[in-house]
């Protein structure tokens, strides 16, 4: 059976690169007039993504804060009243420079949501390995990662224990709250201690794997998230 | 042949604390299974942790192979699980654990592929190589941390507790995968059942020293011996047949 097309970068490390490129792309906009562009790009992402309507929910709340900005400076910025309802004055320069800040905005958002929304956590911590994060802290990146959710889970037992055991509740409790939470983190050292030991029994830092160099896929989309972020800021500038 | 492990007047104890085991001179052939037993705080997870090379020695010598081991030094030959054995699968999934091992022995490619594939199938855990460790039952996680230290080809294997907290099944499966390494190992545990399984020798540790150093079958059915360091003989030692409530009343 033939595969279909992928319409996004396979490898993490290319879907990273693509989003940086075209995010400082897209951060370096100045015009309202390349402000088309902008939301074509950032359709053209949703559509690709092949679950716009996923990920327009989770552009739910970085829309909120893109309207509050705008609004604010619509309100608040600029001297060139369009509309005036008492001490409220809507000022032209200020709807422009709201309007170009929430749109960048969300179209980096989008961008990214697309690109690098659907990647696990660890896969995108390798990719940020592999562009030059350094190697400790990837590895503090992974485990904090690996951790994390077994530290809420302990923490949350503990706290079930707490309560199971007459443990009270509101602001009162805060004491043992503390006792509970300072446990969980002495536990969380001793753990710590253990994965360390472990860690260099199986001989952690001896060598590191090096970096695989791109194949022609992810040279093509990189090449491409480059014309298309040079397109667009010479079109900038051309206006 | 060279002892596969050769302890000399070893004392091990944490660093700034009194030594918890004295004067061990252990000799473990290739191929040997010994298992080690005592109370709790003999002192076997802080031998297992010096002859790791986790922590010096406070007195002694240590070869591998016939080389001697300076201290504190981890060897490439010494594969070791840990009390805690969850806490050596630190990796988002399973595959990319017992990787980590040859990986950092400098492994790369088709290489090191297969020998994390060849872990795997030893452990039974071919079919859950892209799971995440955190996911995995207790038995397949300890299978797992096995895995783990196989994909580094250690010539011994020091295992702490490896049944411990498994079920029924989870054990006899580990037992299974245990008997069938070609290793020498070293095994600590409170399973007398499956120390007698699978080691023909047996190490008593009790008090800072070694009490008692023999077969299997004779040491653990020295009920006299046992009881003196706070062991029982094991099940299947004792006399069989069904054991009655006022018997076991009797022995507390």
């Amino acid at each position: 059976m033939a595969e279909a097309a992928p319409r996004l970068p396979d490898c993490p490390r290319t879907r990273l690169l693509v989003a940086l490129i075209l995010a400082f792309a897209f951060a370096s906009v100045r015009q309202i007039t390349s402000l088309p562009l902008l939301a074509a790009f950032a359709l053209a992402a949703l559509v690709a993504s092949g679950q716009p309507l996923a990920v327009l929910a989770r552009l739910r709340a970085p829309a909120m804060l893109a309207l509050a900005i705008a609004l604010a400076l619509a309100l608040f910025s600029g001297s060139d009243t369009l509309w005036q309802a008492g001490p409220l004055h809507l000022r032209s320069d200020g709807v422009a420079a709201g309007a170009l800040v929430a749109l960048r905005l969300l179209a980096i958002v989008t961008l990214t949501l697309v690109l690098l929304g659907s990647l696990p956590p660890h896969k995108l911590a390798e990719a940020l390995r592999s562009l030059g994060l350094p190697a400790i802290l990837f590895d503090l990146v992974m485990l904090t990662l690996r951790y994390i959710d077994e530290m809420r889970a302990r923490l949350a037992r503990a706290e079930a224990a707490r309560r199971l055991r007459g443990g009270g509740a509101g602001w009162r409790a805060l004491p043992e709250r503390a006792a509970v939470f300072a446990t969980a983190l002495i536990h969380g050292q001793h753990r710590a201690d253990r994965v360390w030991a472990a860690m260099r029994l199986r001989h952690y830092g001896a060598a590191r794997p090096a970096t695989p160099p791109f194949g022609l896929h992810d040279l093509f989309w990189i090449g491409a998230a480059l014309a298309l972020a040079a397109a667009l800021v010479w079109l900038d500038r051309a206006t | 042949m060279s002892a596969a492990l050769d302890t000399s007047g070893l004392s091990v104890g944490w660093p700034g604390h009194a030594p918890v085991l004295t004067g061990l001179d252990l000799r473990l052939a290739p191929g040997e299974r010994i298992g080690l037993v005592g109370p709790n705080g003999a002192g076997k997870s802080t031998l297992f942790a010096t002859l790791a090379g986790l922590i010096p020695p406070l007195a002694g010598q240590i070869s591998v192979m016939g080389d001697p081991l300076p201290p504190a030094t981890i060897s490439a030959r010494i594969g070791v699980l840990l009390q805690h054995s969850e806490d050596q699968l630190f990796c988002p999934t399973l595959a990319e654990d017992v990787r980590f091992g040859p990986q950092n022995q400098g492994l790369r490619g088709g290489a090191l592929e297969a020998r994390v594939t060849c872990a795997l199938a030893q452990c039974d855990l071919s079919h859950l190589a892209d799971r995440p460790v955190h996911h995995l039952s207790g038995g397949e996680k300890r299978r797992a941390a096995i895995a783990g230290l196989l994909a580094m080809q250690p010539e011994i294997l020091l295992l702490d507790e490896p049944s411990a907290a498994l079920d029924l099944r989870s054990r006899r499966a580990l037992m299974g995968l245990l008997a069938r390494m070609p290793q020498a190992m070293v095994i600590a545990s409170h399973d007398l059942d499956m120390l007698l399984d699978l080691c023909p020798r047996i190490l008593l540790v009790d008090a800072g020293r070694v009490q008692a150093d023999g077969p299997a079958q004779d040491v653990l059915s020295d009920a006299a011996l046992m009881q003196r360091h706070g062991q029982e003989v094991p099940a299947s030692l004792r006399a069989t047949g069904p054991v009655s409530p006022v018997a076991i009343g009797q022995r507390g």
